[in-house]
């Protein structure tokens, strides 16, 4: 079944790779690679241009990863039920719940591709200048990974029972409120709009649904603070675990689904 | 199930929800393929044609009743092991190559990939596709793509072949060729079951006909069975114009080759016999009266919605 998922993925990427979906990486990592260069210009010799060209690419690759996230997870079924495509895959002997994986595979190889490009030519283009590789933009944009995978088994979930705008809605909605972090909901909604309502619904809402602020380890290249490996690995566990309940609840619902 | 079947349906019923209520796709349909035929599945549309080659798929699932394929049950990994399968509307992934994607398929389908270029070759030398191989699917011509489902649907050498509406939409050369390679695959032992609007598809290259209407089988047997006219004879017989007339209470009728012909109860054969003869013509064959098939379906269609 491995092989099978295998060449699912396969087919998959081929299929990305034809929408010609890599040209906008590569588009994005020509301006990485000038980003640094440019920003240096404007601060005239002062040290602070690499904070500023690490924390403007960083965010710049975390919105690109989440845009793909969602395109991708809500694309990667339906267009294959829309274009009747899925048919003549479904007819082959192949469990529903293994081909839900060969396109999760796809969609992750896809967007961890991309942003490994992204962080190489961010990484390079800051070297370039400051003469340090700084590894661990590498070690944030892979959390931005698998922030975004989350993301992605979240859209191919809601892409198994709403239609491709509803799902990428919901992924949105999903992203910006599991995201939203505690100080953000204490500050902005409690203290400075006076709306405890509002905050608790927030903290409802948050409690179950993925805590997207946690892969947001920017500020560790940015200020150069430490990032314990161990917060490194729960995150992975905390990510592997929503990505496992997301494709289990997608199973389940796909699995049931006429065709 | 009985072991020479390669399809076994009974009392299948679908209900999809609308957004009006409720329609019933399927109500309890039966059905038997035997194990080497052709067997024609034909209908109006909307009869559930489709939902039931979905059913046999695993695509839907029915609410209620059973259906084996090649004994397995309909949609399990087994059952779809040992079937290909023609979408109706076939699309595939046109920016690749023909033996490109049908590797892949073959590799879906679990074949093992020392066998994967030779079964490929196999497939599209089957389909007179083996010259275009490299050719990208969007550069095929409709009857082209209909030919590379076909060459998909084959690639792991199935004992059962579901083609649905296998020649819709196709010129008429296409649908002979189609035709052709259709009693080229019942040849080599290969049992098919495919849905046709086409009448006179169905009629030359099948075994057996199930007629579906209303969700549920109408009329199912071999293609004799289906357009004999029950104790009724045909009498065809030469003779000119003035027949026409000398015998209208017969109400005789003249046919594509020139003769003419008389359909009348098996009882009054002799009496008709004797009436042409009486009349001047000259009686060539008496033969058991048989319908066009789709007289025969327009007359069930009709049967099914009068009653509902």
């Amino acid at each position: 079944m491995i092989l099978r998922i295998y060449y699912l993925a396969k087919l998959y990427l081929l299929e990305q790779i034809r929408r010609q979906a890599h040209l906008i990486t590569l588009f994005l990592a020509v301006i990485l690679l000038m980003l640094p260069a440019y920003i240096n210009s404007f601060s005239l010799g002062l040290s602070s241009f690499e904070r500023v060209a690490k924390d403007f690419g960083l965010t710049l690759i975390n919105y690109y990863a989440v845009a793909l996230a969602i395109y991708l997870g809500v694309t990667a079924v339906s267009s294959d039920v829309e274009r009747r495509t899925l048919y003549p895959l479904l007819a082959r002997p192949i469990p529903r719940w293994a081909y839900l994986m060969g396109k999760f595979v796809g969609v992750m190889v896809v967007m961890l591709s991309s942003v490994l490009v992204l962080s190489l030519a961010l990484m390079l283009s800051v070297a370039a200048l400051s003469k340090f590789a700084d590894g661990q933009i590498l070690v944030v944009a892979l959390c931005y990974g698998l922030e975004s995978s989350v993301l992605a088994a979240a859209c191919i979930f809601f892409s198994t029972f709403a239609s491709p705008p509803l799902a990428g809605v919901l992924g949105v909605f999903l992203y910006f409120v599991g995201g939203l972090s505690t100080s953000f909901i204490n500050f902005f909604l409690v203290e400075d709009r006076g709306s405890p309502a509002a905050a608790m619904l927030a903290r409802l809402l948050k409690m179950v649904m993925p805590h997207f602020d946690l892969f947001r380890v920017k500020n560790a290249v940015v200020y150069t603070l430490p990032l314990p490996p161990e917060y490194l690995a729960s995150i992975v566990v905390y990510g592997l675990a929503w990505m496992v309940l997301f494709l289990l609840l997608a199973e389940r619902v796909f699995s049931r689904k006429d065709l | 199930m009985s072991d020479d079947l390669a399809l076994e349906v009974r009392e299948l019923r679908k209900t999809y929800k609308t957004v009006g209520g409720k329609q019933e796709a399927l109500r309890g349909l039966d059905l038997s393929v035997k194990r080497g035929h052709v067997y024609g599945y034909v209908g109006p549309n909307g009869a559930g044609k489709s939902t039931s080659i979905k059913c046999l798929l695993g695509l839907v699932r029915p609410d209620s009743g059973t259906a084996l394929v090649m004994g397995y049950p309909a949609g399990s990994v087994e059952a779809r092991r040992l079937l290909g399968f023609l979408p109706e509307v076939a699309v595939y992934h046109e920016f690749m190559g023909a033996e490109e994607l049908l590797r892949i398929h073959a590799a879906l389908a679990g074949v093992p990939s020392s066998e994967r270029t030779a079964r490929c070759m196999k497939a599209l030398e089957m389909v007179g596709l083996a010259q275009r191989k490299k050719s990208r699917i969007r550069e095929f011509s409709k009857g082209m793509k209909q030919r590379f489902g076909i060459a998909q649907a084959l690639v792991a050498d199935p004992p059962l072949l579901i083609l649905d509406e296998l020649t819709s939409g196709l010129d008429p050369i296409a649908q002979r060729e189609l035709k052709d390679l259709i009693l080229e695959l019942k040849a080599r032992g290969i049992t098919i079951f495919f849905s046709s609007h086409m009448m006179s598809e169905v009629e030359t290259v099948c075994d057996s006909i199930g007629i579906i209407a209303r969700g549920r089988l109408r009329a199912e047997g071999t293609l004799h069975d289906l357009l004999r006219l029950e104790n009724q004879v045909a009498i065809q017989f030469r003779g000119g114009d003035e027949l026409l007339e000398k015998l209208s209470a017969f109400q005789p009728r003249r046919l594509e080759t020139g003769d003419l012909v008389v359909t009348v109860p098996l009882p009054e054969t002799d009496a008709a016999i004797d009436a042409v003869r009486q009349a001047g013509g000259s009686v060539a064959t008496v033969l058991p009266a048989q319908r066009h098939l789709e007289d025969v379906l327009h007359q069930l269609v009709k049967a099914a919605e009068d009653a509902a």
